[in-house]
């Protein structure tokens, strides 16, 4: 009964088109859901590990955020705290953080942001216990330019203004920010670290001197001579400025964790809402499609077809139009996740698994009708008007 | 008497919301093979039950239908699928042709429930039209056929599995006169050619005049 199903779908084009549509739109909506989830985790995950070996130091205000959105710490406060043995001094240093641009989507750092960096200890921000975020192009350090007004951009963030902007930025080329002309001396290679990635950097006291925060700081880096150092630093700080709060990479990962996991929450209560509302849908017009059917039915079953052959027909027609839908919805599912959102989310994988979720929604959403309606007698069928 | 069917003491009741509605109060009849019969009698009169329940896709709610020596009641739904699929070619008043279907796949769909490949139920299907003069018309669709060609394509569907026994519910019933004669004449030629039992539900009296055997019913039971 494959080539009636296929007739069938064919002459009733509407309904067709209607019902792949509706497949579509919930299998899209799944996928890119499901996307972002696993992009937000992904994101998280690489946020969590960038800052390993890393303690930030910051006021109570600003809160256990990485990066913290408060200018509050004094740094004269900072320079005490900086002033020890056990900590490795280029790598240890004061930063400040000014958002530009918000964050895409919960829980990431802003899209684009200012950070202030001592001069020449910017690896205190731009590196990691593993890992130094080197230059592609031009300087990653403000020691040896010659510019009066440094700056470095991240590998997103250049992307983000070139996008923005339309147009390329070059190695000693200029660039107006916060109406103060800087000049590029150095592009980052990508980075594990988002904030270093969306970050503009600039020297620590030009920073003080736009953002009008002059003798305050966001928040004191500090790496340990030795890994073993870590934790009687943290105790010993903590100890001494109790009213200050200190962020470890344990204190990033609790943090995404439970970013993550409100995230997942969230998203999960949105599907299981999406796929409940699809099947409802699916089977409204699965009822529809079924019940208008009963008179072409009753025929069927009086010259002889069998209770099987009226099912399989049904289910053939939605096992096509689902896989139809399926098919197209993961497409567009693909084209969304690669081009229409910040960054490229498209995984095939991904795609693939989520697409067999309607077919089965649609032919559990169908059978029972099937089944109903193959069960009626012919002649209460030929009655059906 | 060669009875193919034979009908004990069948009573058939409707439920109309809370109201009984006795369609038939007790018929007994007995079908000879070969022959051809009509079944006349007012609206309401309880026709159609009674063929309903002859072809098997209703049952009564008393009495006995004896089909090949078998009461009906103990016929398993698949049986009975087995027997309207084989044995009986139905024909209707508003021929219930599927839409989507062209004249050969709606006559070559009925064979297909019996097993047979799809290319030799286009064949017979084929072979069924050009019986019924339509060979010229086996890719339309029912909408662009006439009503006298549409049920010739439902006839097709009826003889194309060659059954034992030919239902008609007033096939004549939706289209004009003359057109009507000629389905007539050709329903009683296959029952002629092919030694087919032909049951027709008919009101019009000069068609049933046309049959070997009448039955008249009035108010669910026969009166002639």
């Amino acid at each position: 009964m494959f080539d009636y199903a296929i007739k069938n779908i064919l002459k009733r084009k509407t309904r067709s088109v209607l019902t792949i549509i509706g497949i579509m739109v919930l299998i899209n909506l799944v996928i890119v859901i499901s996307g972002i989830v696993s992009y937000q985790k992904r994101v998280m995950h690489e946020h969590a590990s960038a800052g390993v070996g890393k303690i930030m130091v910051q006021s109570m205000l600003a809160g256990i955020n990485y990066p913290t959105a408060s200018i509050n710490l004094k740094e004269s406060l900072a320079d005490e705290i900086l002033n020890r043995d056990d900590i490795q001094d280029p790598i240890s240093g004061k930063v400040i953080y000014w958002q530009i641009e918000p964050p895409p989507y919960p829980n990431e750092p802003p899209q684009l942001l200012i950070t202030g960096v001592e001069i020449g200890k910017e690896a205190a921000f731009t590196g990691s216990i593993s890992h130094q975020t080197r230059a592609a192009f031009g300087s990653a350090n403000f020691s040896n330019s010659i510019f009066e007004l440094p700056i470095i951009m991240g590998h997103q963030a250049k992307q983000f203004l070139e996008g923005k902007q339309r147009k390329q930025f070059n190695i000693g080329g200029g660039f107006k920010l916060l109406d103060t002309n800087f000049t590029v001396i150095g592009f980052l290679e990508p980075s594990s670290d988002k904030v270093v990635n969306n970050s503009l950097i600039i020297p620590l006291s030009i920073a003080q001197k736009i953002l009008e925060k002059q003798e305050f700081i966001s928040s004191v880096i500090l790496f340990p001579q030795r890994i073993d150092d870590k934790q009687y630093i943290i105790e010993d700080i903590r100890q001494k400025y109790p009213k200050l709060n200190l962020v470890t990479d344990d204190t990033i990962s609790r943090n995404a964790e439970e970013g993550i996991k409100l995230f997942e929450q969230m998203v999960g209560a949105i599907s299981t809402v999406v796929i409940l509302g699809a099947a409802i849908l699916i089977l409204t017009v699965m009822l529809i499609t079924i019940k208008e059917r009963t008179r072409e039915i009753g025929v069927l079953r009086a010259i002889g077809a069998s209770n099987k052959i009226v099912i399989s027909s049904i289910l053939w027609e939605i096992f096509i139009l689902s896989a139809v839908g399926s098919v197209l919805g993961g497409l567009i599912s693909g084209i969304v996740l690669r081009y229409f959102l910040l960054e490229n989310l498209f995984n095939f994988w991904h795609i693939l698994k989520y697409m067999p979720l309607a077919v089965v929604l649609t032919l559990v959403s169908g059978i029972i009708p099937a089944i109903r309606i193959s069960r009626i007698l012919p002649v209460e069928s030929l009655r059906y008007e | 008497m060669n009875n193919i069917i034979s009908i004990r003491n069948v009573k058939k009741q409707y439920h109309l919301g809370k109201t009984i509605v006795e369609a038939l109060r007790g018929i007994n009849l007995g079908i000879e093979a070969g022959l051809y019969y009509s079944i006349i009698g007012p609206s309401g009169s309880g026709k159609s039950s009674l063929l309903n329940i002859i072809g098997c896709i209703d049952v009564p709610s008393e009495g006995k239908v004896v089909l090949q020596g078998r009461n009906i009641e103990g016929f398993t739904e698949r049986e009975l699928t087995r027997i309207r699929a084989e044995k009986i070619g139905f024909i209707f008043q508003n021929f219930n042709l599927n839409p989507i279907l062209t004249a050969i796949e709606n006559v070559a769909i009925a064979m297909r429930f019996i097993g047979k490949s799809k290319k030799i139920c286009l064949q017979n299907a084929r072979a069924a039209l050009d019986q019924v003069g339509l060979s010229h018309r086996t890719n339309h669709y029912p909408n662009e056929l006439s009503g006298g060609e549409r049920q010739r394509v439902a006839i097709a569907r009826a003889i194309v599995k060659k059954p034992s026994l030919i239902l008609a519910d007033e096939p004549t019933g939706n289209i004009d006169t003359k057109t009507g004669h000629e389905i007539i004449r050709l329903l009683r030629k296959i029952n002629e050619k092919q030694n087919t039992t032909v049951i027709q539900v008919t009101h019009d009296l000069e068609i049933a005049d046309l049959s070997d055997k009448l039955f008249k019913l009035r108010d669910g039971v026969i009166v002639d």
